[in-house]
């Protein structure tokens, strides 16, 4: 299972193992998903290192997808140019590392404040 | 491979085109001592798109000068005699293959892409591990490929087969020239270099960039290149005939010894640096 850092962890990822805060308290159960408000109470707790869940994004269970943030045309074709590798831990650490390259390229959706 | 289909492919090498003469007089001028950057500056400036390239290649973002370099004397002082020689050689290469068909283009310019991404990566992986030569990964991520282009142009009818194969069975264009050739484009790139005396590093790193374990001596940067091919193949950059990344060779992998958090480095670089350095070439 891969450890991603805090600031590298996307909305859509599976924990594999809880998250807890200093205290112990449970902040995360294992096997939810993450979002961005999950994202923004770990951070405000001083998490650094979250474990997530490969299997989640990576052998079609879950909603399937490498990255959220990827289109689903780029997420699909990463997904099938990996198909034959991806149950290798490095070759899914380097599927990984590439959704995220491509994801942070992606134009930024347009919030739509401020416009007419 | 038949023996008939095996003749004719070596006859189709031995009908390669031969090395500009400009880049021959080069070579030869990088191994002569007595040689200034006088000298050499005094041939690459006869040829008007050799100059145009080095000057813009000097100042990508490849070498990342902080000043702009305006003359070749300037740009042989500061990168080398032997980088130029092999940049220079690398550039001529992809101009000897014309492809006749619009189709055939197509494919060329997605091999080069993917060339050009490897050579990216591969220099990106030389910095992390402060490898001295980068220009050096740099060619080799360019030509790793090369034996593709011979069965694209002097081949295509082998290579019509190869791509149906790929396609049909999701097959590793490895495989497929294997099955349809008797070889793969390593080899037919190892008999290239050799027929250009190309250096006996390179000439090892083109052979053995699918299995780095049997370049011996040059078995890190071997690697290095193949790891490139593989990050190339997972961002999408180009396409080497194929669209499957296959996986990382363990050899390889450990003797890097890269850590996993590098490789989001390496990638960046690789996006970041493609177009820029990409148009230094095309």
């Amino acid at each position: 299972m891969p450890i991603v850092n805090i600031d590298d962890i996307q909305p859509g990822m599976m924990l594999a193992e809880a998250v807890r805060n200093h205290q112990d308290q449970l902040l995360l159960e294992s096997g939810r998903r993450i979002t961005e408000k999950s994202i923004r109470v770990f951070k405000s707790w001083g998490i650094r290192r979250i474990n997530v869940k490969l299997g989640s994004s990576l052998d079609g269970s879950g909603d399937g997808a490498v990255s959220p943030v990827l289109p689903p045309a780029i997420d699909d074709a990463l997904k099938e140019r990996f198909s034959d590798v991806a149950a290798e831990p490095l070759m899914a650490a380097i599927m990984q590392a590439a959704a995220r390259q491509l994801a942070a390229r992606q134009p930024k959706k347009k919030s739509g404040y401020g416009r007419r | 491979m038949a023996v008939a289909d095996l003749k004719r492919l070596i006859a189709k090498v031995e009908d390669l085109p031969t090395l500009p003469r400009t880049v021959l007089r080069i070579t030869e001028m990088v191994n002569d001592p007595r040689a200034s950057a006088r000298d050499l500056s005094r041939i690459i400036t006869d040829d008007q798109v050799l100059t145009a390239r080095l000057l813009k290649l000097v100042n990508s973002s490849f070498y990342g000068f902080p000043q702009r370099v305006s003359t070749v004397t300037g740009a042989i002082v500061l990168i080398g005699f032997d980088a130029i020689r092999n940049l220079l050689l690398t550039t001529s290469v992809f101009d000897l293959f014309p492809s006749r068909t619009s189709r055939g283009r197509r494919h060329q310019e997605s091999l080069w892409d993917h060339s050009l991404g490897c050579a990216i990566g591969a220099k990106a992986i030389g910095e992390i591990l402060r490898y001295e030569k980068l220009e050096e990964l740099f060619v080799a991520g360019l030509l790793h490929d090369i034996g593709k282009i011979v069965t694209m142009t002097m081949l295509p009818e082998q290579f019509e087969r190869i791509t149906s194969r790929v396609v049909e069975d999701r097959l590793l264009i490895s495989a497929a020239e294997a099955e349809i050739l008797g070889c793969t484009h390593a080899d037919i790139g190892r008999l290239l270099a050799q027929r250009w005396n190309l250096p006996a590093k390179l000439m090892g790193l083109i052979e053995h960039h699918h299995h780095p374990a049997a370049a011996g001596a040059w078995a890190i940067e071997a690697s290095i290149v193949h790891l490139a091919d593989i990050l190339t193949r997972a961002l999408s950059l180009g396409s080497g005939g194929d669209d499957k990344v296959p996986s990382v060779d363990r050899f390889a992998w450990e003797l890097l010894k890269l850590k996993e958090g590098s490789l989001d480095a390496v990638m960046t670089a690789m996006l970041d640096e493609f177009d820029d350095i990409g148009s230094f070439f095309r």
